[in-house]
């Protein structure tokens, strides 16, 4: 697979190539992998900010709400012979409101607005405030299963830059050549 | 004290003035969402009769999208505060919260427990945050019962990899490896350490 030419082969077991598979147009819609299953069969692709900046600034009167919603959304792709394939999307931020309010029950709305306010970084209405403040982090397992990590960047790591071990969770071979 | 300087450095270095460790921790959520029933894309493909072609994919698609309208999702949340630089993995069957002092673990047929940790259990590896180890990293491959934990230690090039024994709860292998190196998992769950100048299997 190609990640930046948005392409891959299918080789049968004798070697012989089967199929070329372009998923660019999918890359388009839904944004790049973000996340891949051990399988490396099961794929979450996402909108990057990058993307999302582009669209703010392209599409006039777009709300800070679409914005947030367009972060949010994460796209669950399935890999196979036969191509790329759009499984689901899932909304977290409404996923998460939906869930504290189903399980606050017959209080749901006055858990919900409980949550909101304990959470305020991440319910802000503003895109940049949210961008600012919490930081997405995607797992998907071999059975789709998704997991989504968020997390508020305390104030002092907020314009600090990550340490080197950070940036590296273990030794890469790319520098092993230099 | 030593254990809470190399903490200190390992949550960002040195405080500013006023400024206190738990101030740079974070609020945490887990959202977890696991599909009701596997969805096989090649088996929908066969079931339905579906030839490699570039026409297909649009087909299938829909095909997807009909299974997954008629499951009802199982969902999750978990919330907690740690470290920023703290981490999760996942697989079929367990999530892994990784913290610098140990490994927390849920399995993920138990309903977690919101706001608690009643559910989770821990990796029984000994970590001396004292003497300047930590747990930098976790790994899972296609099988669920083991799971690669990678030890550090402060200042030092050398890591150590336990291969876990997710049912025993102790470990399989221990691998002592010269940064930099690369974790591989093959379609069976077997894990490969590439070093610069050599490949090791496990069992």
């Amino acid at each position: 697979m190609k990640l930046t030419k948005s392409r891959y082969k299918v080789y049968s077991q004798n070697g012989i190539l089967i199929n070329v598979v372009d998923f660019s147009d999918l890359t388009k819609k839904y944004g790049g992998p973000v996340a891949v299953s051990p399988d490396g069969l099961n794929y979450i692709f996402k909108r990057s900010e990058d993307e999302i900046d582009l669209r703010r600034k392209s599409t006039k009167d777009v709300k800070g709400t679409e914005l947030i919603q367009d972060h949010f959304t994460l796209s669950v792709m399935s890999l196979s012979i036969f191509g790329v394939c759009h499984i689901k999307d899932i909304n977290v931020y409404d996923a998460v409101k939906e869930y504290v309010r189903t399980a606050g029950g017959e209080r749901g709305d006055k858990a919900l607005r409980a949550f909101e306010k304990k959470y305020s970084w991440l319910f802000a209405k503003d895109y940049d405030t949210v961008l600012e403040k919490c930081r997405l982090s995607i797992k998907i397992s071999d059975k789709l299963d998704v997991c989504v990590q968020i997390t508020s960047k305390p104030a002092s790591q907020a314009h600090v830059p990550p340490t080197y071990n950070q940036l590296q969770p273990h030794g890469s071979l790319d520098g092993a050549a230099h | 004290m030593l254990g809470l300087n190399i903490r200190q450095e390992l949550m960002g270095g040195a405080l500013r003035r006023g400024q206190t460790l738990e101030s740079r921790e974070s609020e945490i959520i887990y959202y977890f969402e696991s599909a009701s029933h596997d969805l096989d894309v090649q088996a929908v493909a066969e079931e339905n009769g579906l030839r490699c072609n570039h026409c297909t994919r649009e087909r299938l698609e829909r095909l997807c999208a009909e299974y997954a309208k008629n499951e009802l999702p199982q969902q999750q949340l978990y919330e907690t505060h740690g470290s920023f630089a703290e981490d999760f993995e996942v697989h079929d069957k367990y999530l892994f919260l990784r913290k610098f002092t140990g490994v927390c673990y849920y399995d993920l047929k138990e309903p977690f427990e919101v706001s608690g940790e009643t559910n989770g259990q821990h990796l029984n590896i000994a970590v001396d945050l004292r003497g300047g180890k930590y747990v930098k990293d976790i790994r899972t491959g296609r099988d669920p019962e083991t799971v690669a934990v990678i030890l550090a230690q402060m200042g030092q090039d050398m890591d150590t990899i336990l291969l876990w024994d997710m049912q025993n709860n102790n470990e399989l292998q221990i691998f002592e490896v010269a940064q930099p190196y690369e974790i591989l998992w093959d379609s069976r769950g077997s894990m490969y350490i590439v070093e610069s100048d050599k490949v090791i299997i496990s069992n």
